[in-house]
């Protein structure tokens, strides 16, 4: 829609942030103590997900068993009212597959696999709500669900999406700003600039890509510090809740 | 879940006593505790969560959109989407059945119509994150919570529409928007109850382990006048069914009679809580 | 209840809430939810501020905001020194006195306001923008909206109409404070301009100095000069009783109509003959839904985008035959006083049933076949409205009116539109001259359309009045290149050259020297922007190789800088009789890219090898660099071909073209390419008045065909190179075939009158027949119907790639499957963008991203299709005007033919000149007399000198030409008299 301004001669976007702001980002972890061994619930602007770790545990069927390492499984169910229009999502539609494959690939490098030889760590995203974000917002939720469940990591996988408007980069962007412009989704491992997950969405002239990155992985280190702190202030309830 | 023939043995006669003892020490019309919150996703007309003690978890949201009356064969919708079953499963859809079949016969469409040609079709979304027992009477709380929270746009356009057609239109105010049940109506949504049957008991909202040493199972219907249907009885267990007697039916009626009131009465108390919308 | 939407801190600065509303589109419902956050660090952009400098955050370049608003702003008797803040329907209406260049600076423009603009007309929007970025108009954005201070959430109930009023209103007395507390070293006050009588008197309660358009205005030291251009205010009108068009629909109605098909969309067109008749052309209908009168026009504009209703069959009328004319129709004339029935959405689909099926059968009743579905504007959807040229009709001044403002009327130039009343205190100072006037509304109650004087042109009859008024009302852009695209041309000018070291750049690297190949260009006599030059020479292997070179705009224009932007917005140069209005610097035009003998240039080229039968063996595409041996004028071209004395290299190598040449132009009309004749003109221009001297018709030299055949060539070969490297986004030109309707009326002339038809199952056919046609004792017969079937053509139209299938890409009138323009970028935007695409195609550097995207092109061929049309109406008029000064002094009698016969007049072409003119009844004769033979297209009428005479279609009559100076209309014509 060329209606709305999505980057002003004023320096500020469609919902009044500048180029470099992230949305709103708030988490919690172990939001389902009883169902499972780790969860997370992640809000990024109005995206909302909901993730569930089961594992490391024995598998259903023997033949999905690595002799050498953990196997992962993902499994992400996108509401069919996650989206401002209601639209019923089929469990094989090929972007979700390009998701779950993305999400595998990731945390198969993430986690400490060869440590949990033979053992199957089944992960369920839930997602309530996108406006923007999607990949980025489900990496958070299972690295913390992750890191709930106990199961062992090298470091945070944070993520966060970014674009290019003309050639303005723009940091985190909501679901319509995704639909005018190119996105770049990045997962950045722990407080280095090595990235787990890079995943680019229409076509970004090289020259530009660069600017992109470097606001993308500021981002991401941002989300791994506020992470960490829920992560540390969760830490710290159960500590006492578990010494009194 | 496996249960040793022992375990079996045990709960299945402590079940059948005169009175009956539940491993949880409910009373046979006694229902887990629950957590509820309502309205907590913007972007839908209503929606609603319950959670229980045990982890299982439902989330069922409510969006609508506008129709031509002629068009559609029915006006309200509902999927239900269980987590770690194929939507094509038949689990999945005798829940579906279930739910769609006591909203199409007991709610009041009128409420739906716009004009004379359009009407609002209702989505109603459940997701089951997980369940231990059947998942049925959880889904129907969260659905009756979704329902009663829910708010549809206004209409500012011309209701009567018969001879010239106009587009429907309606006020951006999202504060505007009215109640799909307005709070001074009669009507309430439908439930639907489980209930678990034992020897010569009847339990209402089984759980995992009364599930599988029931010899049978009912769904009952109920609305604020009393019991509707359906009434139908399903296998809870993975055991062969044992017959039923007409007093486990009148008892079953009985048992949901009462607790109905109850229920209604509690989830009406969540609905109208204002509170903050946050989901945890 | 009312849902209290909490605000979540996330960090010192940076608040967030939700914004929750409801959007109501195509009859849908649909909950919204965003998020919005609120900031404490947007600045106030005054000079004077000592605060916000040390507040603001750079952006992505790391560049902060420069700050506008002046530190010694305008001062006022009664308000001080000031800020101005205009209210949203203030910048709708009188956008043209905003923009003027003697008022309103230091204006700041609330987010709101601007957000408000946007969605009522982004034309305005665009021109607030550009204010913004303007130097001497000092405008700034503020974002209240984004602002924690000046943020404002809707109340229960509250409309977001007084939402928003109220939201301005804060702004007002946050910037005010802001201000006071901020700048000590002068005291400025916010003035607010708001016509809205409500707003304003809050606003004063509120302690904001608020006050009317009108108001202020009187309040400036040039008030004198700007009192006029204040626009009408409606609320003000009371014109009771004058006339009482019918309301339009409410946009739910029309909307609802038009999804089920009970309304239709369309765009109207006013006959050119008479200003009562229009007709929409909707799709699904064969022909057009007629538009009769006043009434059911319903104030719809030529070029309007409206919803017509269909009428009932009863009032179902054939199209007028009649010729009328705005300035004849004095009195209240409504064709018919039918009641208006009251029918439902059912019947109105019977109607339309009806309609589509009258369109198609052929009854035997001829009367009953003439009847066509009539219709009624029951809505507008977007208006045409610009700026008009015009002059005061000296009929509506009265003598004494003095300095008070009076209501006159404007007669405006184009001859479909109806008369536009405005107030004005200069009246009769502008009698006489040429005016600039803007449309502000048509109430329903008012006969005629509102608007507002914008600025005078001159003495109507001055060249420049006249020239001016011409390119003003084809949308042609004029004014001088700014400084941001003079910028963008290589810094040494004229000095600039080719650079000696080839090798330096790494694009020049790419490109192939052909110095040494012997080029030569033809042209027109005296033309200065040479954009394309050829050569030839025979090959070892018995064929020809042919190379075409076209001046190489692209590199000096490239995308995205101010210059392309420029050059994408004019489109085309225009080009006038007298005047060229360049559609790129004259620099790069005339000098750097123009193919000037003796210098080495930069070119883009196409090298085919053709063998002996001009059959296409290999094409090749490459940036070259090339020195033009000579540049020739058609006739002396000509000439050095015919001396048989010239055995030079080039002169060989001009023979082999032009015999190539020939053998290409056989083949294409073997095809079934079209031969149509145009009556082109050339004006001659006296050398030493300037003034116009003769007028002649354009002569076809064989170098002309020469030239033109290896340009379609360029253009066929570079098409199917572009699209088969873009198949989503080439820029092409296609020529749609003519429906048979067009051809309806001219077979059924041609067969009452001559017994012969022309066919229209393929071009060939078309061609063949038209060859056919030929009557023995009227040679030129044959060309007055070529000129006719001419105008039955559909007009070429160029798209992308993406919107069409390869057959649609056909160019009907060449006879080929794809097309395009490649040859003149000089003054053709398409040319551009082709060769930016065949630049890309070739390897030779990569395709700017708006070439790529199928949105952009969409865009971009919409305008320049707009453009190329307006150019050619622009140069028709400009000869339609000197044609007519040529008059004023050399009146003669000449040959015409009758191309169009109606019941109160006739239509005669004069050959020599191509001019076309109406002859009315009055001016023919009798009008009593008068007997209209509908079947057989003949007038038959006593003339002056009691003779009857009957005169038919295609006839040939004997014309007196003069000058006329319209009195009306100002406009001088070349008048024509029968003899």
């Amino acid at each position: 829609m060329s209606n709305i301004e999505f980057y002003s001669a004023e320096g500020l976007r469609m919902d009044g942030r500048r180029w470099n702001e992230l949305r709103r980002f708030e988490c919690r972890t172990n939001t389902h103590p009883s169902s499972s061994d780790g969860s997370s619930y992640v809000e990024q602007g109005n995206s909302k997900v909901i993730c569930l770790v089961n594992g490391p545990m024995e598998p259903e069927n023997r033949s999905q068993l690595s002799t050498q390492k953990a196997t992962l499984e993902v499994n992400l169910n996108i509401a069919s009212f996650s989206t401002t229009e209601r639209k019923k999502r089929l469990k094989s539609e090929k972007r979700t597959q390009e998701l779950i494959t993305t999400l595998e690939r990731t945390f198969e490098q993430a986690i400490v696999t060869k440590i949990y030889p033979r053992t199957l760590i089944s992960i369920n995203i839930h997602v309530l709500s996108q406006d923007g974000g999607l990949l980025a917002s489900c990496t958070n939720a299972v690295t913390l669900a992750l890191i709930d469940a106990g199961i062992a990591m090298y470091d945070y996988i944070s993520a966060v999406s970014a674009g290019l408007f003309d050639t303005t980069p723009l940091l985190d962007l909501n679901a319509l700003e995704e639909n005018v412009m190119s996105t770049l989704t990045v997962g950045i491992v722990g407080k280095s600039e090595k990235l787990a997950l890079l995943l680019l969405e229409d076509k970004v002239p090289l020259d530009r890509l660069e600017s992109i990155l470097a606001i993308s992985i500021a981002g991401s280190h941002r989300i791994r510090d506020i992470m960490d702190k829920e992560v540390r202030r969760h830490g710290k309830v159960r500590l006492s809740k578990s010494s009194s | 879940m496996k249960l040793s023939p022992a375990e079996r043995s045990y709960l299945h006669d402590s079940l059948a006593l005169q009175p009956p003892i539940r491993p949880d020490a409910r009373s046979p019309a006694q229902f887990r505790p629950l957590e509820a919150s309502i309205s907590f996703l913007p972007s839908s007309n209503g929606s609603a969560r319950i959670r229980l003690s045990d982890g299982s978890e439902c989330i069922v949201s409510v969006k609508s959109k506008v129709v031509l009356t002629a068009n559609v064969s029915s006006l309200i919708l509902v999927d239900v989407d269980v987590s770690g079953y194929r939507d094509d499963s038949n689990f999945v859809s005798n829940l579906n059945y279930h739910l769609q079949s006591i909203l199409n016969s007991h709610f009041p469409t009128a409420v739906l119509r716009l004009t004379s040609r359009y009407s609002f079709k209702i989505f109603v979304d459940c997701v089951v994150l997980l369940h231990t027992s059947y998942p049925l009477g959880l889904l129907s709380l969260t659905t009756y919570l979704a329902l009663k929270t829910t708010s549809l746009p206004k209409l500012v356009s011309e209701v009567n529409d018969e001879e010239v057609e106009e587009q429907p239109t309606f006020s951006d105010d999202w504060d505007q928007s009215t109640p799909l049940i307005p709070t001074n109506s009669t009507f309430q949504p439908p439930l639907l109850f489980v209930v678990a049957v034992v020897g010569d008991n009847v339990f209402i909202d089984p759980s995992r382990e009364e599930q599988e040493v029931s010899e049978n199972g009912m769904i009952i219907g109920y609305e604020t006048q009393g019991v509707i249907s359906p009434f139908n009885n399903i296998s809870l267990s993975d055991r062969e069914v044992k017959g039923m007697k007409l007093l486990h039916v009148i008892k079953a009626h009985l048992l949901v009679k009462k607790c109905g009131e109850e229920v209604l009465k509690a989830l009406n108390s969540v609905a109208k809580d204002e509170g903050g919308n946050a989901i945890f | 209840m009312v849902a209290q939407v909490e605000r979540k801190r996330l960090t010192a600065g940076l608040t967030v809430t939700q914004k929750v509303f409801v959007r109501s589109r195509n009859g849908g419902a649909t909950k919204i939810v965003r998020e919005h956050y609120l900031r404490d660090d947007i600045p106030c952009l005054s000079k004077l501020c000592n605060l916000c400098p040390s507040i603001m955050k750079p952006d992505a370049k790391g560049e902060f905001q420069k700050f506008t608003l002046s530190d010694t702003p305008l001062k006022l008797a009664n308000g001080g020194h000031h800020y101005l803040v205009l209210d949203t329907n203030i910048v709708l209406h009188a956008i043209d006195l905003v923009e003027n260049v003697h008022g309103f600076f230091d204006v700041l423009v609330p987010q709101t306001v601007l957000e408000e603009v946007r969605n009522r007309s982004v034309p305005i929007y665009t021109r607030l923008r550009a204010l913004c970025k303007s130097d001497d108009k000092r405008f700034v954005v503020f974002h209240n909206e984004f602002s924690e201070d000046t943020y404002v959430a809707r109340e229960a109930n509250e409309s977001i109409n007084d939402r928003n009023d109220r939201a301005i209103r804060r702004t007002c007395s946050w910037f005010q404070k802001h201000l006071n507390d901020n700048s000590p070293q002068l005291s400025v006050n916010i003035i607010f301009l708001c016509n809205d009588n409500d707003n304003r008197a809050k606003a004063i309660t509120e302690g904001i100095d608020a006050r009317t358009l009108a108001e202020y205005v009187e309040a400036l030291p040039n008030a004198d000069e700007l009192r006029d251009l204040v626009p009408t205010d409606s609320s003000e009108l009371q014109r009771v009783n004058e006339i009482a068009y019918p309301e339009y629909y409410s946009t739910a109605r029309l909307m609802g109509g038009i999804k089920n098909g009970t309304l239709y969309q369309g765009i109207v067109n006013i006959s050119s003959y008479n200003f009562l008749e229009g007709a929409v052309n909707v799709p699904s209908f064969k022909k057009p839904l007629l538009l009769l009168g006043r009434e059911r026009l319903n104030r719809a504009f030529n070029g309007d985008s409206v919803v017509v209703e269909l009428l009932p069959k009863s009032q179902w009328r054939e199209p007028s035959s009649q010729i009328i004319e705005e300035s004849a129709v004095e009195a209240n004339d409504t064709p018919e006083d039918e009641e208006e029935l009251k029918i439902s959405d059912q019947e109105r689909r019977l109607l339309a049933q009806d309609a589509m099926v009258s369109h198609k059968t052929q009854p035997t009743d001829e009367v009953a076949s003439r009847i066509q579905p009539t219709a009624k504007v029951v809505g507008i959807i977007r208006r045409s409205w610009r700026f008009y040229v015009g002059q005061i009709a000296p009929t509506s001044v009265s003598e004494n009116s003095g300095s008070a403002p009076s209501n006159c009327f404007v007669i405006l130039m184009d001859k479909c539109l109806p008369k536009i009343r405005i107030r004005t205190r200069k009246a009769p100072e502008l009698l006489g001259k040429r005016i600039v006037v803007a449309i502000d509304s048509w109430p329903s109650t008012s006969k005629f359309p509102e608007g507002h004087f914008v600025r005078s042109l001159g003495d109507v009859e001055s060249a420049e009045a006249e020239t001016e008024a011409l390119l003003l009302e084809h949308d042609v852009e004029y004014r001088p290149f700014s400084k941001n695209v003079l910028d963008c041309l290589p810094s040494e000018g004229h000095d600039w050259k080719v650079p000696t070291d080839l090798d330096g750049d790494e694009f020049i690297k790419k490109r192939k020297d052909l110095r040494a190949k012997l080029v030569c260009s033809i042209d027109p006599p005296n033309c200065q922007d040479i954009d394309d030059a050829l050569h030839a020479q025979l090959l070892p292997n018995g064929n020809y190789e042919v190379g075409v070179h076209i001046a190489d705009v692209t590199h000096f224009v490239k995308a995205g800088t101010a210059l392309d932007a420029e050059g994408a917005s004019r489109g085309t140069s225009v080009y006038l009789v007298d005047k060229r209005i360049d559609m790129l610097p004259m620099l790069l035009g005339t000098d750097l890219c123009s193919l000037n003998p003796y210098v080495e240039r930069f070119a883009f080229s196409v090298i085919w090898e053709l063998d002996s039968d001009a059959n296409i063996v290999k094409v090749d595409f490459m940036k070259s660099i090339i020195k033009s041996r000579e540049a020739f004028s058609y006739e002396k071209a000509q000439l050095r071909i015919d001396d048989e004395s010239n055995q030079d290299d080039l002169t060989k190598g001009m023979r082999i073209l032009l015999q190539l040449s020939r053998k290409l132009k056989q083949k294409r009309l073997d095809a079934g390419a079209l031969n149509l004749a145009s009556p082109e003109v050339k004006v001659h221009m006296d050398s030493e008045t300037s003034d116009p001297a003769e007028v002649e018709i354009k002569k076809q030299l064989a170098t002309n065909s020469l030239v033109e055949e290896f340009m379609l060539l360029a253009n066929i070969s570079v098409a199917r190179k572009n699209f088969d490297a873009f198949p989503q986004t080439a820029m092409l030109r296609r020529h749609a075939n003519p429906p048979a309707t067009n051809f309806e009326n001219l077979n059924d002339m041609l067969r009452v009158r001559k017994g012969m038809a022309v066919s229209l199952e393929s071009s060939k056919a078309l061609a063949d027949s038209l060859d056919r046609c030929e009557d023995p004792a009227d040679p030129y017969f044959n060309t007055l119907l070529r000129i006719m079937a001419t105008r039955c053509m559909m007009a070429a139209e160029y798209f992308s790639s993406g919107s069409y299938g390869y057959p649609e890409f056909r160019h009907y009138g060449l006879a080929v499957d794809i097309y395009t323009h490649f040859t003149s970028p000089i003054r053709r935007y398409c040319d551009v963008v082709a060769h930016r695409q065949l630049a890309a195609a070739i390897g030779y550097e990569p395709l700017d991203l708006s070439h790529r995207d199928k949105g952009k092109m969409e865009t971009v061929c919409k305008n320049i299709n707009r453009r190329h049309r307006n150019a050619q109406f622009a140069g028709r008029a400009s000869i339609e005007y000197y044609v007519g000064q040529v008059m004023k002094n050399n009146e003669s009698t000449q040959l015409g033919y009758a191309i169009r016969v109606f019941s109160n007049g006739i239509v005669v072409l004069v050959p020599k000149f191509g001019i076309e003119g109406l002859i009315k009844l009055e001016s023919l004769g009798d009008i009593n007399s008068a007997r209209f033979d509908e079947e057989n297209y003949s007038l038959t009428f006593t003339d002056h000198t009691g003779a009857e005479r009957t005169i038919a279609v295609f006839d040939q009559v004997e014309v007196d030409i003069k000058s006329v100076l319209d009195e009306v209309t100002s406009k001088r014509k070349a008048e024509l008299f029968l003899k």
